[in-house]
């Protein structure tokens, strides 16, 4: 026979300090581990965003990211000529050719870090999708014009429309902010391509061509016959995958220091909530002797035991849920591609909540065990004797 | 002290209880530690950084090259002792995971600025005697199994420094970091000649803008005047086509730290988070002991024990359990500091730090975190049986 759970729940309440004691303790693990795995999950998210699923991004073969990639004229338009590459209404083709170049800009707190700035076309607009302009207007063609995306106009210090700033020896006028969704493309610079290729010194060449194929397939179809393709060293990848993969190393930096904290702390939070329930037995070792006299068995003891401390951590589960809420959209940045950072938003997912409410149970039922196990061998006579 | 034995007598009665309370706070204070210990790496990656040297990079960004004629131009300038170009290389050697910084640098008068790479002086005249030859750091060596005359290839991740492919290097000497500064010097990178790298790709279609000069490291004659020599460089180059920036080297330093975004407010409330923790786990072992003998410390206070002692008797019990959590957690931290790169992921986030280890300095500091926080959770409920009445407490057994 079964004790009824309302017995443990009102059991702790009647212990009311202990147990509070005990279910923050619980929180605090669980929230931090719901923040970390939040900080991760959105950057991976937001680099993610960044890139779409059927647009391919052509890099020269074996650079990791568009900074150390280098492209000719001559192999840009070849490709951009592929009649797999869709087009326009107007017939042209959906590709944009760019070029990438850091710059190190002052933070608002007066710190200078490294800013994408992005030579593109206007042809991108209609390459990538979601990108709006809030503020202000597009930059023109041939122009010392730029956008700033919206994270980055947040974040930086002096980059309101209608202000300048110096580049290489020119003076960029910004005349609009880019809404990209949260996407990687906010905390970036863009400025039209044939005006920035000079104006860096960057030649006639680019550094990456965005090209919006078909589907996935067409794109894997693509990147096969250019790596048989002798005469052009480059690769082409899924837009999506290629951001992805850039946000490995910090998302994955970010998982490992989660899982780091969240075990050693958990372990340390399972011999906590052991203490705590060690406590509950002792206290009430003549009430459970009663049970025990009144028919319940042993095994019944040992689970009404393990479900009490699990109730208790899945109570700290939740309160640590709670607490880390709060942190759902904060905005953060991190180093990203190109030795730049890259802000993003703190995602609270939902992922996150049952990876939080998972460490409580398990903390729960671990400590637990031992208590209840020692509940449970209480001797009858002895437990209604003390 | 001669109420020791009592207080570990106290101890040992529910050991259950002081043994799971100074396993779980051991733990918190080992993983404060161990985050210090990350922190206190950055902190002096920057603070190693010498004074009378700057850093000239290219005012647009670190990935523009600088003309090589602007060495001859700098050098002339007043308070400018030497001048050395120093390109990120970023060869991969054998496989990305392995990967570890490496430098093309003008040894000649690099190595002068750098009294902290010590390297025995045979195997610096060998190395300079050879084109292709390289100093690889102490911990790089040990890792790898590089062995002076070892010849290693690598390739960049930059394209124009792979258009003649791998590079060939020579391990011609191992340098090291001077007796007692190896927590500060990083000998897990390696260096070679920047004249190497020029000629190799001097005249290759497509290594045109790079074969320019990354960065300028520059030493000053007089350290209370790299302001004024800082600043005149960048004026001397306020008209050229390629504009400078520079900057001391610990804040150059510090802009790579930036990069990694806000790893140290991270680290920092993840500490505060832990510690908070220890705090209530401990406030929460401390309020069940005291509770279980309300009716000892009344008998206590009968027998003619001031208030005052008893009180000091259960803050001594939180004290001890606390001192002895921080002595096993900072002792853990020391012990596994250096082996947790090699977990997976942490790797990625420890591998920039070789020979990390726990400095007495975070030790002790972290020790003390631990009996601060202990005998302050000792405090409420020794409050409570400081005021706990005598008769009060004999009526509820």
């Amino acid at each position: 026979m079964a004790l009824p759970l309302t017995y443990n729940i009102r059991s702790l309440y009647v212990r009311g300090r202990v147990t509070l004691l005990a279910v923050s303790g619980i929180a605090l693990v669980v929230a931090v581990l719901v923040v970390l795995f939040a900080m991760a999950n959105g950057f991976r998210l937001a680099l993610r965003a960044t890139g779409a699923p059927d647009n391919a991004i052509v890099t020269q073969r074996g650079s990791g990211s568009e900074l150390t990639s280098g492209l000719s004229r001559e192999d840009a338009q070849v490709l951009m000529a592929d009649d797999r590459v869709l087009r326009t209404s107007d017939g042209r083709p959906l590709a944009s050719p760019e070029i990438v170049v850091v710059a190190s800009l002052a933070r608002k707190d007066g710190q200078e870090v490294n800013v994408t700035v992005r030579g593109t076309t206007q042809t991108a607009f209609d390459v990538r999708t979601g990108l709006r302009i809030t503020e202000g207007r597009r930059f023109q063609p041939g122009l010392y014009e730029i956008l700033v995306g919206r994270k980055l106009h947040d974040r930086m210090k002096d980059l309101e429309v209608g202000r300048t700033i110096r580049l290489q020896r020119k003076d960029w006028t910004i005349v609009g902010i880019l809404d990209a969704g949260g996407s990687g493309f906010e905390s970036e610079i863009w400025g039209d391509v044939d005006a920035m290729g000079p104006a860096f010194n960057r030649g006639s060449g680019f550094q990456s061509l965005t090209l919006r194929m078909p589907g996935p397939g067409a794109i894997r179809a693509l990147n096969a016959e250019l790596e048989r393709n002798p005469r052009m060293q480059v690769q082409a990848i899924q837009e999506r995958q290629y951001y992805e993969d850039q946000s490995g190393d910090v998302s994955g930096q970010l998982l490992g220091l989660a899982v780091f904290v969240a075990v050693v702390m958990g372990i340390g939070a399972v011999f906590g909530a052991m203490n705590t329930m060690y406590a509950i037995v002792a206290a009430r070792t003549r009430e459970i002797g009663t049970l025990r006299a009144l028919g319940f068995s042993r095994a019944s003891i040992l689970t009404a035991f393990v479900l009490e401390s699990t109730a208790l951590s899945l109570v700290g589960g939740a309160a640590g849920c709670l607490l880390a809420l709060p942190f759902n959209g904060i905005s953060s940045a991190a180093g990203g591609a190109n030795f730049a950072e890259i802000s993003f938003a703190f995602q609270v997912t939902s992922d996150a909540l049952v990876l939080g409410m998972g460490l409580a149970l398990a903390i729960g039922v671990a400590g637990g065990l031992l208590p209840a196990l020692r509940a449970a061998r209480l001797p009858i006579t002895a437990a209604l004797r003390s | 002290m001669k109420f020791l034995p009592y207080v570990l007598k106290h101890l040992r009665r529910s050991w259950v209880r002081t043994l799971s309370t100074i396993i779980g706070m051991a733990l918190c204070i080992f993983l404060i530690c161990t985050l210090q210990t990350v922190l206190d790496a950055i902190r002096k990656t920057t603070e190693a950084a010498n004074p009378s040297r700057v850093v000239t990079r290219h005012a647009v960004s670190l990935t523009f090259n600088m003309p090589l004629a602007y060495k001859p131009r700098i050098q002339t300038l007043p308070g400018v002792r030497r001048v050395a170009v120093s390109n990120w290389f970023g060869g991969v050697y054998r496989d990305m995971k392995d990967f570890f910084p490496n430098f093309a640098v003008e040894s000649e008068d690099y190595f002068p600025m750098y009294p902290e790479y010590v390297v025995a002086p045979a195997e610096y005249g060998a190395y300079l005697a050879d084109m292709q030859g390289a100093l690889v750091g102490r911990d790089l060596a040990e890792k790898y199994g590089f062995n002076i005359g070892d010849t290693f290839q690598m390739e960049s991740i930059i394209p124009p420094y792979r258009v003649s492919g791998p590079l060939k290097f020579n391990v011609r000497g191992i340098y090291d970091a001077p007796p007692g500064k190896r927590s500060s010097v990083n000998t897990g990178m390696m260096f070679f000649h920047f004249k190497y790298l020029n000629e190799t790709i001097r005249g290759q279609r497509g290594a045109g803008a790079y074969s320019g000069a990354g960065t300028f490291s520059v030493q000053v004659t007089d350290p209370g005047g790299t302001a004024a020599v800082m600043r005149a460089i960048d004026t001397n180059f306020e008209n050229s086509d390629v504009q400078t920036k520079t900057e001391t080297e610990g804040a150059f330093l510090a802009g790579f730290i930036a990069l990694t975004g806000n790893l140290v407010g991270l680290l920092n409330g993840v500490g505060l988070a832990v510690g908070f923790t220890i705090l209530l786990v401990t406030a929460n072992t401390m309020s069940m002991a005291v509770r279980e003998r309300r009716t000892e410390i009344a008998v206590l206070k009968t027998l003619g024990f001031s208030s005052r002692l008893v009180m000091a008797l259960i803050i001594g019990e939180a004290f001890t359990i606390a001192a002895v959590s921080g002595l096993i957690g900072v002792g853990l931290a020391r012990g596994a500091v250096g082996g947790l790169a090699s977990l997976p992921f942490m790797g990625l986030l420890l591998g920039n730090f070789p020979a990390l280890e726990v400095s007495p300095v975070v030790g002790s500091l972290t020790f003390l975190l631990a009996v601060g926080l202990g005998t302050a959770a000792g405090l409420v409920p020794a409050m409570g049986a400081y005021r706990t009445r005598i008769t009060d407490a004999l009526r509820s057994v």
